[in-house]
């Protein structure tokens, strides 16, 4: 019985960690399906590459919500989830290395997707809409991190 | 590669499980961004028309016309091809196609248009011209004024920016306005071609083209402003013979090697089957497809860049 558990474990536990590394391929695949876009409309989802955005975000939104299942099914915590040691402290702001990689390259992408949806506007529609967005963002910030 | 689980420890047999798994998903999902890249630099197109649903939104083969014992009809495509496959789904009980001759030729769908009668006088007709406001481009002429939908249509119907005026002054409000200008459709009335081989202009009206001739190539800014076309385009043709598909007995198809028709100028690929009366057509579909070669490569990648380009208005030489 105490056999048959642990092998229940570690099947449970080999699904999670493949899960949640396909989430992460997943995730990294349509970042950049989504630059692509953002650059050229239509290169990925036009008719010759069969790719739709939509089925690709309801496999995310089904891997995710294996990953949930299985974790808590199984007690597993994400590393956000440690109280001891958070990824990310109260301010918004990474506390670890591996963190920080991760803020940077989400900034990196955020700005290139911004600075890209900004590129038709005149010069006087970006200096009015970059502010505005800038206090929409630090206003939302603030909301969700103050303590 | 990121390691979001570390913290989870399984035994050892597990571990290595896991390991090898990890490997296959990588390899999986190289293979697929592979295979993403492979129809991204090579795509097909395809095109379709159902004689039991002709009007559904979803036929995209365009001007379909039974002349005599033949069925033409019209595709348009930008980028350049190596082969056309061709396949016809007959009603049962029809006739056969087996070895009838369809040959495609490559220009545009207005150029494509039957002669008319010569115009004489430059009184007689008056050409569109090319007209910005803020950032929209319109055909304009005939009191009407058609909106051009992105630059990528206003190139491929082979229209030059640099024949492209400002509205200043020029009161576009009396024009009336039409549907959008987009890449499937065909050149208004009051467009002049100029066939590059002997110099010849022709003008379009009501579905026919009309060679201008004598005083009528006296109107100012009439090369400027012509489009080129190529006597070629309407000479050249590229055919097959229909052969009855091994799968399906009510099916022909045969694949017409396009590779001579890149050079042309133009969008549309116009093709010309010959059949009798008694043939009873269910469905034509088109593939038109790129082979996997260095040349057709470079040229994906060279395709590729040009829309970068003219998506962000940069000046590019050599497009």
């Amino acid at each position: 019985m105490d056999c048959n558990k642990k092998t229940f474990k570690n099947f449970s536990g080999l699904a999670y960690k493949i899960l949640n590394d396909i989430l992460a391929l997943l995730l990294i695949a349509f970042s950049l399906f989504l630059l692509a876009e953002s650059a050229l409309p239509g290169i990925i989802s036009s008719s010759s590459s069969h790719l739709s955005f939509l089925k690709l975000t309801l496999i995310i939104f089904a891997v995710l919500g294996l990953v949930i299942f299985l974790g808590r099914k199984n007690d597993f915590q994400f590393s956000a989830s440690d109280k001891k040691n958070p990824p990310i402290r109260r301010t918004g702001l990474p506390t670890n290395k591996r963190a920080w990689k991760i803020f940077f390259a989400l900034t990196i992408f955020f700005l290139a997707l911004i600075a890209n949806s900004l590129f038709k506007f005149s010069p006087w529609e970006i200096l009015i809409i970059t502010p505005f967005s800038c206090f929409v963002l630090i206003y939302s910030y603030k909301i969700l991190f103050t303590p | 590669m990121l390691n979001s689980t570390q913290k989870i420890k399984l035994d050892p047999a597990w571990e290595k499980r896991y390991k090898i798994s990890r490997i296959f998903i990588l390899i999986v999902f190289f293979a697929g961004m592979l295979w993403l890249s492979y129809l991204i630099l090579f795509p097909s197109r395809y095109f379709s028309f159902s004689f039991l649903h002709p009007d559904s939104s979803k036929n995209n083969i365009v001007d379909l016309v039974k002349i005599e014992n033949e069925l033409i009809f019209n595709t348009v495509a930008v980028e350049n091809f190596s082969k056309a496959k061709i396949s016809f789904s007959l009603r049962k009980g029809s006739a056969p196609l087996e070895n009838n001759k369809i040959s495609v030729r490559k220009s545009y769908r207005a150029f494509f248009y039957p002669i008319g009668r010569d115009i004489l006088s430059s009184a007689d007709y008056s050409m569109n011209s090319l007209v910005s406001f803020g950032k929209s481009v319109f055909i304009v002429g005939k009191r009407k004024k058609f909106p051009i939908d992105n630059p990528l249509t206003f190139e491929s119907a082979g229209f030059s920016w640099n024949n492209v005026e400002f509205a200043d002054g020029k009161d576009l409000s009396q024009y009336e306005k039409q549907g959008l200008f987009n890449i499937h459709d065909v050149h208004p009335n009051g467009t002049v071609f100029l066939i590059k081989e002997n110099e010849k202009y022709f003008y379009i009206k009501n579905k026919k083209k009309h060679e201008l001739k004598g005083e009528a190539l006296n109107k100012s800014n009439l090369q400027e402003k012509a489009i080129l076309a190529e006597k070629k385009g309407l000479e050249l043709k590229k055919e097959c013979s229909l052969k009855k598909n091994y799968l399906s007995s009510n099916r022909y198809n045969c694949v017409i090697p396009i590779d001579e028709l890149n050079s042309l100028v133009g969008k549309n690929y116009q093709f010309e089957v010959g059949f009798n009366s008694d043939v009873e057509v269910e469905e034509i579909n088109i593939v038109l497809q790129k082979t996997v070669s260095r040349k057709n490569f470079t040229r994906s990648l060279s395709e590729i860049k040009s829309k970068i380009f003219l998506r962000y208005g940069l000046q590019q030489e050599n497009i």
